[in-house]
């Protein structure tokens, strides 16, 4: 302990200077924070007009930024100034235990990179209105995701590398092939899925095989044998995501319903079925109009995923994720797009087959409900967060937006309605009104999302499904928070027999002129 | 008595290139050994695998009666190891740099580095990036030579040094040496160290060519010049290194100068011939030894040492203070 104390005292000595800028990142960014719970009423100007109009925002956004960037400075400093590659350091030939200096350095980013965090953290939370004793469990959990996603990395980064342009070459050699598999995973497969499960296993991962190779490199610094670890490890990560087995994820957290069973929801096609342009040239979106409806009274539904068979299973498509079709109670109109190969379309377009649809569902059950009667100015919701009504309608028709921010994470999954009108409002309700509504917030109960700040914010839209004409959220009309939570996860099963799939519009006919 | 270095049959190779091969090596406790070569010889190689700076591909060495393999952390309060081109933490002062190494030796001696400090006359105060390389091999020794450590490495310590710091360093290393303290010490330059080894290795490619003691090897050889001779004997024993007729004398090397061997000489030329035969130096033996045992039979050209054979070398002894 007393070699650790030592060690840890000659770095503060070395490095005072980098110390003291990442703790002044890390408060700063904590203190210009609540620049960024308001939402960017420039969000679309340049960036030179929004520097000389807006400069704390971008200065909160600069300090948010640089605080990684200081504390891959400070790991790489303290780290390389004993540093274990090579064969000419001074402090190898010295009693210096493995374990002190491992130890000492440890210390070190324990009170200048947790320690300042933490404090910073709660500072924020406290500016932002949240009460501290209760986020602290998510704030342990916070400092374990900082862990695994940025100290580990960067301590494994430096104590594999000489100095810091090394580090630094090693860093863009890392992103760069990171890019070509993100490249290369989205050729590969472009569908992702909706699941309950979050990623266990990466961070898991990263800090066993990490550790281990930092341990080997202080202990013995056998630098190949680490290097030789943790080099599969990125490749590794990267083919997990994506030869991941989505299938059989959703087919587990969604499992099929027995007989018995009722469907939380019934789905209805409706005519109108049509076929549009993909994300890119290779793919078409089929588009099926649905008739929501038989959703149990305080109940919704979400609708997950999606996946399509035709003429029993001559042709599956993969489970692909759904977004926003979330079905209250009463009827409502959907449209569930299915994503496929340009070549699968041309090759199943030209008969009539039997179409087999099957959804995800996620059954939600209403809790508690919350009602805020004057929402003109901050109003706190349980398990939500603190919201406001936009300010941003200086250059945006947006006063049908709240906003909100929440401790450590999103918030809980809610669904808000309010009133709004086509003709104005009026003090007291009438014909003109209109039910406006909005979903946020999940049903993931993770303590702490992985960021740099601890308050989480939200612009929520409150939209209205069938007003084509203007509508205006009625200010004064109260706004409801209803709380929902999870009932069950199940699949229903839509025939659709002799479809036919739809011929693509000419507009969306790509022509690429052939060159002579 | 076990010796404080021992190796045996340690070999290195970086990829193709073999920079120590077979080297076998027992060092004694108390000794200050001097090796010797020219540079690239692979005595660097030699010292960082004694250090565990460098792994061996085969063979092992015992520092201290210690695995070198299992050295590190608290073995190294009683080891010293000064390299001529080992990284110091420059950003720190010389009494930075001191109050840091200080607590790491439990038998540190403030009186030792303290009469060091007034005799290296080093500035306390300046940092050592911005030292004279002189300067920071003088703070180089006193961090290592005030705890005292049983054993001494050093790694071309007086290379490139002035004349009036090497004195100042070989001053304070005869004295340790006097007390006990074993010191390995390489040098590509073999006049640096003579003065105070009291052993001796040669090191060439890789390979160790002897490793002796210097009273013994001072014992063992003479210089043998015979007059009015025109012509080399018919049988040449094989204790005469490296015959020749020069000056119409004959000469050579006596490799060993036992007394029967004295006598066999006399014998072979009788009176009124009378032989001279004289002590050698350090160095006429080291190139001696080292042109018999040399697979090469010469030494490397980047070596200071006199290239010829004894009687150069003993030219070379009369020009030379």
């Amino acid at each position: 302990m007393t070699q650790t104390l030592h060690l840890f005292r000659k770095d503060l000595r070395q490095f005072w200077l980098e110390t003291v800028m990442s703790v002044f990142v890390v408060f700063a960014a904590a203190f210009t924070d609540h620049y960024l719970w308001i939402a960017d009423p420039n969000d679309t100007m340049p960036f030179a007009w929004r520097v000389a109009h807006d400069p704390l925002r971008l200065l909160a956004y600069g300090f948010v930024i640089l605080m990684p960037l200081s504390w891959w400075l400070l790991i790489e400093r303290i780290v390389h100034a004993e540093t274990l590659i090579g064969d000419k350091q001074f402090w190898i030939t010295r009693p210096i235990d493995w374990k002190s200096l491992l130890s000492a350095k440890l210390l070190f980013l324990l009170v200048f990179l947790y320690l300042p965090f933490a404090i910073a953290q709660c500072i924020e939370l406290n500016r932002a209105g949240f009460p501290i004793l209760s986020a602290l469990p998510g704030l342990l959990f916070l400092l374990i995701l900082v862990t695994g996603i940025f100290v580990v990395p960067l301590l494994t980064l430096a104590v594999l590398t000489k100095n810091f342009v090394r580090s630094l070459l090693t860093m863009l050699g890392l992103i760069l092939a990171v890019a070509a598999i993100a490249y290369a995973a989205n050729k590969f497969d472009s569908n992702s899925v909706s699941t309950p499960y979050s990623d266990r296993v990466t961070i898991p991962v990263v800090l066993v095989v990490a550790g281990f190779a930092i341990v080997i490199q202080y202990a013995r610094r056998m630098t190949w044998l680490a290097r030789a670890l943790l080099l599969p490890l990125p490749f590794v990560i990267a083919l997990m995501a994506i030869f991941m087995p989505n299938a059989s994820m959703v087919e587990s957290a969604y499992p099929r319903p027995d007989h018995l069973a009722a469907d939380p929801v019934h789905l209805t096609p409706t005519s109108g079925t049509f076929i549009r342009q993909g994300s890119d040239n290779d793919t078409f979106d089929l588009v099926f109009p649905m008739n929501a409806e038989g959703v149990a009274p305080n109940h919704a539904v979400l609708i997950d995923n999606i996946l399509a068979t035709i003429d029993d299973a001559s042709w599956t498509s993969d489970w692909q994720a759904v977004y926003n079709q979330n079905v209250l109670p009463g009827s409502y109109h959907s449209e569930l797009a299915l994503h496929l190969k340009s070549k699968d379309y041309e090759r199943l377009r030209t008969s009539p087959h039997a179409l087999k649809l099957r959804f995800a569902l996620t059954e939600v059950q209403a809790g508690h409900v919350t009602t805020v009667d004057h929402p003109n100015q901050n109003f706190s919701i349980s398990s939500f967060g603190i919201c406001a009504p936009s300010v941003m309608s200086r250059y945006f028709d947006d006063d049908r937006s709240i906003l909100c921010r929440s401790a450590l994470h999103g918030p809980d999954l809610t669904f808000i309605r309010t009133t709004g009108s086509t003709t104005g409002c009026g003090a007291q309700a009438s014909q003109d009104d209109v039910p406006l509504g909005a979903w946020e917030g999940s049903l993931n109960n993770d303590p702490a999302d992985f960021g740099l700040t601890s308050v989480w914010n939200h612009s929520i839209y409150l939209a209205n499904q069938s007003a084509a004409t203007k509508v205006t959220r009625c200010p004064d009309r109260p706004l409801q928070f209803t709380h929902y939570t999870l009932v069950r996860r199940t699949q229903t099963e839509l025939a659709v027999p002799n479809f036919r799939f739809p011929t693509l519009p000419s507009s969306a006919i790509t022509i690429v002129p052939r060159l002579p | 008595m076990e010796p404080a270095i021992a190796t045996t049959a340690l070999t290195k190779s970086f990829g193709r290139e073999t920079a120590l091969r077979d080297v076998s090596l027992r060092i004694a406790a108390g000794s200050v050994f001097a090796l010797v070569g020219a540079n690239g010889a692979g005595k660097t190689t030699l010292l960082k695998i004694l250090m565990n700076i460098l792994a061996p591909t085969t063979g092992h060495a015992t520092i201290l009666g210690l695995p070198s393999s299992e050295l590190r952390g608290h073995a190294f309060t009683n080891i010293g190891y000064v390299s001529e081109n080992q990284e110091m933490p420059e950003w720190m002062t010389v009494t930075r740099f001191l109050n840091f190494v200080r607590p790491l030796y439990p038998q540190w001696d403030r009186a030792l580095e303290a009469s060091l400090l007034q005799r290296f006359d080093l500035p306390f105060n300046r940092r050592l990036k911005r030292l004279s390389r002189g300067m920071r091999m003088k703070a180089a020794f006193v961090s290592t030579l005030s705890y005292r450590p049983s054993l001494l490495i050093l790694d071309e310590p007086l290379s490139g040094l002035d004349p009036l710091v090497r004195d100042q360093l070989v001053q304070v290393l005869r004295l340790l040496a006097r007390e006990g303290m074993t010191i390995l010490v390489s040098s590509h330059d073999l006049a640096e160290i003579e003065d105070f080894a009291t052993h001796l290795g040669f090191l060439e490619k890789g390979t160790l060519l002897f490793a002796e003691g210097v009273p013994d090897l001072k014992a063992r050889f003479r210089e043998v010049s015979i007059p009015h001779q025109s012509a080399l004997p018919a049988s040449i024993p094989s204790t005469w290194w490296q015959p020749e007729i020069r000056d119409g004398s004959l000469r050579f090397v006596l490799a060993n100068a036992a007394p029967e061997e004295i006598a066999a000489i006399h014998q072979h030329f009788p009176a009124p011939l009378i032989p001279r035969i004289e002590p050698m130096t350090l160095r006429e033996i080291f190139i001696a030894l080292a042109q018999s045992k040399s697979p090469t039979s010469t030494l490397p050209s980047s070596s200071p040492l006199p290239t010829g054979g004894p009687g150069e070398a003993a030219a070379h002894k009369a020009g030379t203070p």
